[in-house]
Order: structure tokens, then C-alpha cells, then sequence
């Protein structure tokens, strides 16, 4: 079933959970939630709950009231971080609670109720381990444990809480792919909570990013990442880099260099945060061509090499990700001095209480190492994380 | 058993068997072997004495009661002081000690002032037809009275740690407030309330100071079993009779709290891994 959210804002004393958030979810779509610890996403899955109210706003389920009815009959299947599982029952029990505590004359006969777990457990694959209490399963076996109750009660929708967050790190990958399968084979209206990107971007149709109880951005994951619309998206989802520059008719000002490339003619003389990923910080086959850096340390990490750098000027630090190849075929290490070329910088400007965003792509040659020290930066320029 | 990260297991446990031995168990043989050493006569001039049994009947079935009025009571109080901000609530958390602190005498003297015919209390319930004072009830409030803490106590710590979540997601699965308490909560809370049943159960069958004032001591209907020990070894000379009637007690109350274990254990079965 379709989900509409508008205008929900709650708040805690003086403290804003959240603030005119509005959100449509489309029937059958698994939505993800992601932000930092105090963003607001978990409130927002506990008033789809029914477990807090909003100060203001509305919820629709297909066009009906959805905060107009108690928790108790709202039919929405929810799955906590630490499973919240009954541990005086058996798998069994636990599955067919929420089907045994019907009024009678909505309950499934006993033989029902039984077939029903039966199936159930067999699609969260524990058939094995309907006799057992929740304290003799695994982390991972309880999760399923627990999505397998909220499923029996055929909610029309189902919200997850950190449903991984307490699972190390293979069980979750593992649990990850089932989930996503389970959802799509059950075409259930879907909201994840999570503070982990990786989970949010693989999962979900559509990603919701929350800061400070607003919404940021909402974006297929691919949008997310490639086209942040904001700063805090920027930081947040991936590795980046901030610094602060200054554009001054076709050249971007930047921690004591000039970078030259098309730029939006109205964005002259204005201050920008630049952002840019790792990788397009790329290793340059020119040392006249780019920005001289020195290489602070190397990491691996995964299948790439992480290099802090100090770049030449004014005391600017940036990431960039490079391929052990090429890390290897130049035999750089620790200490060595490389030039780098920036291969696309995201600039955000504050226009009237949101934010402009423009790409800008230097040209190839639009730097060079010597131009540094000619230009007078001026005392805005300084670096930033 | 080496590498264990708490040393001297060797030392805890001679201290513990020593403490067992010398404090609990040795006191509790010489009962034994008195008991053991008078004749059969004497047995059963204890045993079979109707007041003897009137008193055991009140020892052993007030204190059943008194234990389940507690657990009701207690978990009552436990529920407010945990889950609910009130006034003064810490005050009457301390409060809840204060059976464990006072002297019993002067809990029953007090006890007897308030709901004595003329008392406070008394003075109302007396149109009623309600006497406290010197009747059976009375025993019940005292033994009630002086086992409740146990409840309480046993019950707050474990209400304070069950996850608000368990209850949320009943109530998600569509479970009414009743329907929570009775197959989510309670059952969860079970173990505790039957250690507090037992707690307060041994606590009431060994009641004296409190229980004699209120309940008058009238033969066959208000005497303790205690108070029938303490007055046959008033009386002088043999202790005989007093080590039956005590022998009997111990036996009676092991078999009870042995009951209420195994009764325990099987409730808490969930809680093993295995």
C-alpha cells in the first residue's frame, strides 16, 4: 500500500525530532532511511508504529488516516535493532503471537495458526527451529526470528529499525541480500532505518537522507551518491573532501591555487564549499599539469590504495583513492611528492536558506603548480576538515 | 580450572561450606538430633495436640496467603515505583525498606494500636464487622506486613531491565494492554514473583515479634507455632517438645521452598542456552 507523509514534525521539549517532514512512498518500494544517530529517522518509524504521535502533520495509507487508529490495529510489521523478541516463547510462539492475540472472532483456528508459522518459517528458513527459545539462536536466527512475526500479522507495511545493526558484519551482508529477495517476492511497502550507507544504497529503491529532523535528500542511491544535493549528503554518504575557495570569473581559488574551467558566470566573486570524492583526486602523467602534493601516508584499504596528502600552499589536506597499480608503477611512497589533477568539484553556495550546487570540471591544463604563489588569496581561504 | 579471571576459588569455597556449616547447617543438626533423641510419646503428644496442629494449620496457611497477598501487592508497588515520575517517589521507595528496618515488636505494638477495636482503624472497621486486632486477619496483616519488601525488592530490578521494546512490539502485533501484561509481561516477571513468593513465605512462617502482639494468642485460633516453641521452652525444664514443633517447621518449610524452586526452575526454562 501507498504511504503519505506530510508536514510530520515532533518535538521534545525544545528539541526538534522532526520538522516538516514529508515523504511518499509507493506501493511495493523499500525505502531507506539514513542519517546519523539523532536525525529523526527512528522517530519517524515509531509514529508509522503508532508508538509516538506527532506534534503536527498527517499520514495516509492509501488515502485513509493512518495515526487515526491505535498502534494495535494499524497492521504495520515492525522489526527493532535488538530484535525485541518474547523470550519465554518458542520460535512458534513468538511467530503465531500476533495471530493468537486476535479477538476470537478474527482468529485463524489453532491448525491455521500452525500452518501459517509453518510457512512462514520456512521462507525466513528455520524450519529446524520452531521448538527453540530465542536465547538458543544466533543473532542473525532471531532477526528472522522477528521479521517472521511481524510478517504473520500480513502487515500492509513493514518498517525495520537497524534491523543489522547488532550482527557482525558477515550475517549481515548475507542477511542483506535475503532481505532484499524476501521484499521483492512479497511486494511489501518497505522503510529501513539505518545509519549505514552501504546497507541503504544496496537495499533500497529510493534512499531518504535526514539530518537534524529534515529531510536532505530523497534519490534513487545512484542520485545520492553521484548528485548530493546538499553539503551534509556530500560528507555524509561516501569519503569526500571540504575545502573552502573562492571564484573569481573563469578560476576557482583554492587553498592558494587557481583552477581554471567553465564555471557559471554568476557565480563570480562569491565563496563556495568545494567538495570532491577521493577518486576524482587522480594522479597526473604531467608534473607541469596539476597540484603538487606530498604524499602523508598510504593505506590500503579494500581493493584501493587511501592517500592522505598535503597539498603545496596553504596547508591543505585532502584523500584521494588511487589503484594499487598505479601506486605501484610509480613506486611512490610515504614522503614522495606527487602532482594530482581534480577531476570534478561539487560547489555549494548558500542562496537564501538552501543551497546552490554546481559541478565544476577544470580543463585538463587549467592548473599548473607554479601559479600558487602569484595570487593573493586573500583571508577567507582557509582550510576546513 | 586454571586461568580463571576471579582468583582464590579454592578460599571462596571454604569460606562458603564453612559459613553453610557453621552457621546454617550446625544449629540445624543439634534441632535434628534434640528432636531425633525424644521418644516416639513425645512426638506424638506434640503432633497429635490439636493446638499444635490449629497452630501449624495458621503458621503454614497464613504465610501461604500472606506470600500471595505480598507478590500481588509488591508487584503493584514495584510497577508504580519503576515505570512511573511522581512526587515523592523516592520517599516512598525508601519507604518500602522500612519492614526490614523495624524492630517487629514495635511493628505488631503498632500494628495493634492502629486496628485494636479502639485504634485508629479499628474504630472504622469495627461498624463493619471487621475485626482485626486478635483475630486471624491479624496475623495476615502482620505476616503481610513484614514479607512485602521482599517483593518488591526482588521485583524492581528486573522490571527496570525488561526492554520497553517487548512490549512495543506486542502492542505493534496488535496485543491489548491486558493481553501484554498477561502473556508478555507476566510470564517474563514469573521466576521473580515465585523468589519473592518464597522470600516472603519463609519470612512469614518465621515471623514472631510482630505476629504476637496483634493476634492476642488466643489458643486454637490466633497462635503461631513460634509462639507455641518460645512458650514450651518458657515453661522450663525439658526442650523436647520445642525441638518436635521446631523439627517439624524446618521439615514443613524446606518442603515448601523446595516446591516453590522446582516450580521456579521450570518456569524459567527459556532462560537456558543449551
Amino acid at each position: 500500500m501507498s504511504i503519505s507523509i506530510n508536514g510530520l514534525t515532533r518535538r521534545y521539549g525544545s528539541f526538534s525530532a522532526l520538522e516538516r517532514v514529508s515523504l511518499d512512498v509507493a506501493e511495493g518500494e523499500f525505502v531507506a532511511l539514513l542519517g546519523p544517530s539523532g536525525s529523526g529517522k527512528s522517530t519517524l518509524l515509531r509514529i508509522l508504529a503508532g508508538l509516538d504521535d506527532p506534534d503536527q502533520g498527517s499520514v495516509l495509507r492509501d488515502g485513509e488516516d493512518l495515526l487515526a487508529l491505535d498502534a494495535r490495529q494499524r497492521r504495520v510489521g515492525l522489526v527493532f535493532q535488538h530484535y525485541a523478541l518474547f523470550a519465554h516463547m518458542t520460535v512458534t510462539e513468538n511467530v503465531a503471537f500476533g495471530l493468537r492475540v486476535r479477538p476470537r472472532a478474527q482468529r485463524p483456528s489453532r491448525r491455521e495458526i500452525l500452518a501459517r508459522v509453518d510457512e512462514l518459517l520456512r521462507r525466513v528458513q528455520l524450519e529446524g527451529l520452531a521448538r527453540r527459545y530465542p536465547a538458543q539462536l544466533s543473532g542473525g536466527q532471531r532477526q528472522r526470528v522477528a521479521l517472521a512475526r511481524a510478517l504473520a500479522v500480513e502487515p500492509s507495511l513493514l518498517l525495520l529499525d537497524e534491523p543489522f545493526g547488532a550482527l557482525d558484519a558477515q550475517v549481515r551482508v548475507t542477511l542483506r541480500g535475503w532481505l532484499r529477495e524476501l521484499q521483492r517476492s512479497l511486494g511489501l511497502t518497505t522503510l529501513l532505518v539505518t545509519h549505514d550507507q552501504d546497507e541503504a544504497l544496496e537495499l533500497a529503491d529510493r534512499v531518504v537522507v535526514m539530518n537534524q529532523g529534515r529531510i536532505e535528500q530523497i534519490g534513487t542511491p545512484s542520485e545520492i551518491y553521484r548528485e548530493p544535493a546538499t553539503p551534509f549528503v556530500y560528507g555524509f554518504i561516501g569519503r569526500s573532501n571540504h575545502i573552502e575557495g573562492y571564484v573569481e570569473r573563469d578560476r576557482l581559488l583554492l587553498g592558494g591555487h587557481a583552477i581554471r574551467g567553465e564555471l557559471p558566470p554568476d557565480l563570480g566573486g562569491q565563496r563556495v564549499n568545494v567538495w570532491l570524492r577521493p577518486e576524482h583526486a587522480v594522479l597526473s602523467s604531467r608534473s607541469d599539469i596539476g597540484w603538487t602534493a606530498r604524499i602523508v601516508r598510504l593505506a590500503q584499504a579494500g581493493g584501493v590504495i587511501r592517500a592522505t596528502l598535503a597539498m603545496h600552499g596553504e596547508g591543505v589536506q585532502m584523500e584521494a583513492e588511487w589503484t594499487a597499480g598505479e601506486v605501484t608503477a610509480r613506486g611512490l611512497a610515504e614522503g614522495d611528492t606527487v602532482t594530482v589533477q581534480l577531476r570534478e568539484l561539487t560547489l555549494f553556495t548558500e542562496v537564501g536558506g538552501g543551497q546552490r550546487r554546481d559541478v565544476f570540471r577544470p580543463f585538463r591544463d587549467g592548473m599548473s603548480p607554479a601559479s600558487g604563489g602569484a595570487i593573493d588569496m586573500g583571508p577567507w581561504l582557509h582550510r576546513k576538515a | 580450572m586454571r586461568n580463571r579471571a576471579m582468583p582464590g576459588f579454592g578460599l571462596s569455597l571454604g569460606i562458603t561450606l564453612a559459613w553453610l556449616g557453621g552457621i546454617v547447617l550446625l544449629p540445624l543438626s543439634a534441632l535434628a538430633w534434640k528432636a531425633g533423641s525424644v521418644g516416639a510419646s513425645t512426638w506424638w503428644a506434640q503432633i497429635g495436640s490439636r493446638r499444635v496442629l490449629y497452630a501449624l494449620q495458621l503458621s503454614f496457611g497464613g504465610a501461604l496467603v500472606a506470600a500471595a497477598i505480598d507478590v500481588l501487592l509488591g508487584l503493584l508497588l514495584a510497577w508504580v515505583l519503576v515505570r512511573y515520575r511522581f512526587p515523592l517517589r523516592r520517599v516512598c521507595d525508601a519507604l518500602v525498606d522500612l519492614p526490614f528496618a523495624l524492630p517487629t515488636a514495635v511493628a505488631g505494638i503498632a500494628l495493634t494500636a492502629l486496628y485494636a477495636p479502639n485504634g485508629w482503624i479499628g474504630r472504622l472497621l469495627q461498624p463493619l464487622g471487621v475485626q482485626v486486632a486478635y483475630t486471624r486477619l491479624g496475623v495476615l496483616l502482620a505476616m503481610v506486613f513484614v514479607g512485602l519488601p521482599f517483593v518488591v525488592r526482588t521485583l524492581q530490578p528486573v522490571l527496570e531491565s525488561l526492554e520497553h521494546e517487548v512490549e512495543e512490539a506486542a502492542r505493534t502485533l496488535g496485543a491489548s494492554r491486558w493481553q501484554n501484561f498477561r502473556r508478555v509481561l507476566l510470564p517474563m516477571l514469573m521466576p521473580t514473583l515465585l523468589t519473592g513468593f518464597a522470600l516472603a513465605l519463609a519470612r512469614a512462617v518465621g515471623e514472631y515479634g510482630s505476629v504476637i502482639y496483634i493476634s492476642g494468642n488466643l489458643p486454637m485460633r490466633t497462635e503461631i507455632v513460634p509462639l507455641l516453641i518460645v512458650q514450651k521452652i518458657d515453661a522450663g525444664g525439658d526442650t523436647g517438645p520445642a525441638a518436635v514443633l521446631g523439627a517439624v517447621m524446618l521439615a514443613a518449610s524446606l518442603l515448601v521452598l523446595l516446591t516453590v524452586s522446582l516450580l521456579q526452575r521450570w518456569n524459567r526454562r527459556w532462560m537456558e542456552v543449551g
